[in-house]
C-alpha cells in the first residue's frame, strides 16, 4: 500500500500540496468574510500569464506568476480602495484580461512547445525541488505575517469602518494581505492549477463555515480540509490516473455535501 | 456646566461627493463629556459628519481640528445587522480588540454591558439587542473619550432599548465618556441628551432639548 511513497515525485507533491492546503483555506477564510471569493479565481486567471512570460523566458514560471499575481492584486486593491462602492464585476476586467493575453501570447510562440495543462489543472509531476523550497519559504513568509498581523486582519475583516476607529492603518493591512493572496495562490498553481484553485481556497472554508464555529476553528477546520482532499487527491490520481486538480475539487464537493447533509440531518433530528 | 477647550472643532467644514453637497459651512465645537444628540432628515448629511470626524471620510481641507489624543468608539448604522453572519465568538470580537490583552478590564466590560453570559456564543446567535451590547463593549475597550452611535437602536427590540438608552446615561455620568448620537427617537434623544444638533446639510439648530421643542 505504501508503495506510492517510494516515488520521489509524489512526496514532492504530497509536500507542496500540504503546504499550501494549509495556506489556502488560511486567506480563504478572510476573502470569505470580505466577501471577496472572486478575488482568488482573478488572481490565478492573471497568474496564467505570468506562467506563460517565464515559459517562454526559460525562467522558473512560479516566480513569474509570483510577480504578475502580485501587480494584479495591486491595481485591484487600488481600484477597491477608490471606489467608493466596489463593484466586484470589474474582477471579470482582469481575468478575461489575463485569459485573452494568456491565449495571445501562446499563439505568437507556436513553435516554442509550450504545454501549460500541467499550469491549468495541476500536476504532481511538475513539483520541482527549487519549487518545494520557493513553497516552504512562502509558507513561512505567509504564516508569520498572519500570525504577526491576526488581529489587525480580523478586524479589518470585520469592519473596515470600525477597524480606522480603532487607529489602525486599513490600507496597509489590506495591501499585505493581498500580497499574501496572490504568493498563495501562485504556488498553489502548480498542484491544483490556475482553473481550480479557487475551489481549495474556498470551497473547504464553506464546508467549516457549515460547522459553526469561533473564527479561529473555522480556519484550522478549513485548513484540515483542505489536506484531507489533497492527501486523499494525490493518493487517489496516482493509482487511478487521473487529474490530480479536479480529484482534489471533487473531494472538496463531496464533503462540502457530506457536512451539509449531516449539519441538516442533526437540525431536524435536533427539531 | 463648565467645559474646558473643545477636544473637537469644526470651522467651515463641506464636503460634496460626485457633485452632490453633503455638508455645507458647518461650524461646531464638541466638548469633553458632553451627551450630544444629532437629528435631521435622511440624506441630510448626519453620518457624513460623524465619518468625517472619525476619519473614515476625508476632510481634505482639514476643517476639522481634534486633539491628537482623543479616542473613539464607533457604532455604524449596519454593524447590527453586519454581524449576523461573520463567524465569531463573542470573546473573539472582544479579545482581538484589545492592543494588549488584558482580563482584568475585559471581565470589567463583560459586566458593565451585562454579556458575560453571552461571552462563548456566536455573533451570529444573537439577538440585535444582544449584538449591539456586544458592540459597545468592543468599542469602550480603547477607553474612548467619545463614543459615536449611529442609528444604534434600529430593528432593537423595545425591551432592550429602554437598557441601552441607560447603559449610555450610565457611561456619560459615571465613566464621563462623551456621546454623539444619531437617532430617529425623537422622545429618547430629547430626554437623554444634553445638546442637540439638527442637520439638513447645514446646522439648523444647535441647542439644549429644552429649547429645541420642534424636532420631527
Amino acid at each position: 500500500m505504501f508503495q506510492i511513497f517510494q516515488y520521489q515525485f509524489i512526496n514532492n507533491s504530497l509536500i507542496v500540496g500540504t503546504l499550501v492546503a494549509i495556506l489556502a483555506p488560511v486567506i480563504g477564510t478572510f476573502l470569505v468574510v470580505k466577501r471577496f471569493s472572486a478575488f482568488s479565481d482573478t488572481i490565478a486567471h492573471t497568474s496564467l500569464v505570468g506562467i506563460i512570460v517565464g515559459l517562454i523566458l526559460k525562467i522558473n514560471p512560479i516566480i513569474s506568476a509570483i510577480i504578475t499575481a502580485i501587480i494584479t492584486a495591486l491595481s485591484i486593491e487600488t481600484i477597491r480602495k477608490n471606489q467608493k462602492n466596489f463593484n466586484d464585476s470589474i474582477l471579470v476586467l482582469f481575468m478575461t484580461g489575463g485569459l485573452g493575453l494568456s491565449t495571445i501570447l501562446i499563439s505568437m510562440n507556436k513553435n516554442s512547445g509550450i504545454n501549460i495543462n500541467n499550469y491549468l489543472f495541476g500536476s504532481i509531476n511538475t513539483v520541482t525541488i527549487q519549487n518545494i523550497w520557493l513553497t516552504f519559504g512562502i509558507f513561512v513568509i505567509v504564516i508569520g505575517l498572519i500570525i504577526m498581523n491576526y488581529k489587525k486582519l480580523f478586524l479589518v475583516a470585520f469592519d473596515e469602518e470600525i477597524a480606522i476607529t480603532n487607529k489602525i492603518d486599513v490600507d496597509n493591512v489590506n495591501r499585505i494581505f493581498i500580497i499574501l493572496a496572490a504568493l498563495v495562490v501562485s504556488i498553489s498553481i502548480q498542484t491544483i492549477g490556475v482553473l481550480l484553485i479557487s475551489s481549495l481556497m474556498i470551497i473547504p472554508v464553506l464546508t467549516a463555515l457549515k460547522l459553526k464555529q469561533s473564527f479561529i476553528s473555522t480556519i484550522i477546520t478549513s485548513s484540515i480540509i483542505g489536506v484531507i482532499s489533497v492527501w486523499l487527491g494525490v493518493i487517489a490520481s496516482f493509482y487511478l490516473n487521473i487529474a490530480t486538480g479536479g480529484l482534489i475539487v471533487m473531494i472538496n464537493i463531496l464533503m462540502y455535501i457530506l457536512v451539509t447533509l449531516f449539519k441538516s440531518n442533526q437540525l431536524t433530528t435536533n427539531n | 456646566m463648565f467645559y474646558s477647550k473643545p477636544l473637537i472643532c469644526i470651522h467651515n467644514l463641506s464636503y460634496q461627493y460626485e457633485n452632490n453637497v453633503v455638508l455645507e459651512h458647518i461650524h461646531l465645537d464638541i466638548n469633553d463629556g458632553e451627551y450630544i444628540g444629532i437629528v435631521g432628515p435622511n440624506g441630510g448629511g448626519k453620518t457624513t459628519l460623524i465619518k468625517l470626524i472619525l476619519g473614515i471620510l476625508n476632510d481634505t481641507k482639514n476643517t476639522i481640528n481634534i486633539s491628537k489624543s482623543t479616542k473613539f468608539g464607533y457604532i455604524p448604522q449596519r454593524l447590527s445587522s453586519s454581524g449576523l453572519d461573520f463567524p465569531a465568538k463573542v470573546s473573539e470580537i472582544l479579545k482581538n480588540s484589545f492592543d494588549k490583552f488584558d482580563e482584568t478590564k475585559y471581565q470589567e466590560l463583560l459586566s458593565l454591558c451585562e454579556i458575560k453570559d453571552l461571552e462563548s456564543r456566536l455573533l451570529t446567535d444573537l439577538s440585535g439587542g444582544q449584538r449591539q451590547k456586544v458592540f459597545i463593549a468592543r468599542s469602550l475597550i480603547a477607553e474612548p473619550d467619545y463614543l459615536i452611535l449611529d442609528e444604534p437602536t434600529t430593528g432593537i427590540d423595545p425591551e432592550y432599548q429602554v437598557k441601552f438608552w441607560e447603559l449610555l446615561k450610565q457611561l456619560n455620568v459615571v465613566n464621563k465618556i462623551g456621546i454623539i448620537i444619531i437617532s430617529h427617537d425623537s422622545h429618547q434623544i430629547q430626554t437623554n441628551a444634553k445638546r442637540l444638533i439638527t442637520i439638513d446639510k447645514k446646522i439648523m439648530t444647535d441647542s439644549t432639548p429644552q429649547n429645541h421643542n420642534h424636532i420631527h
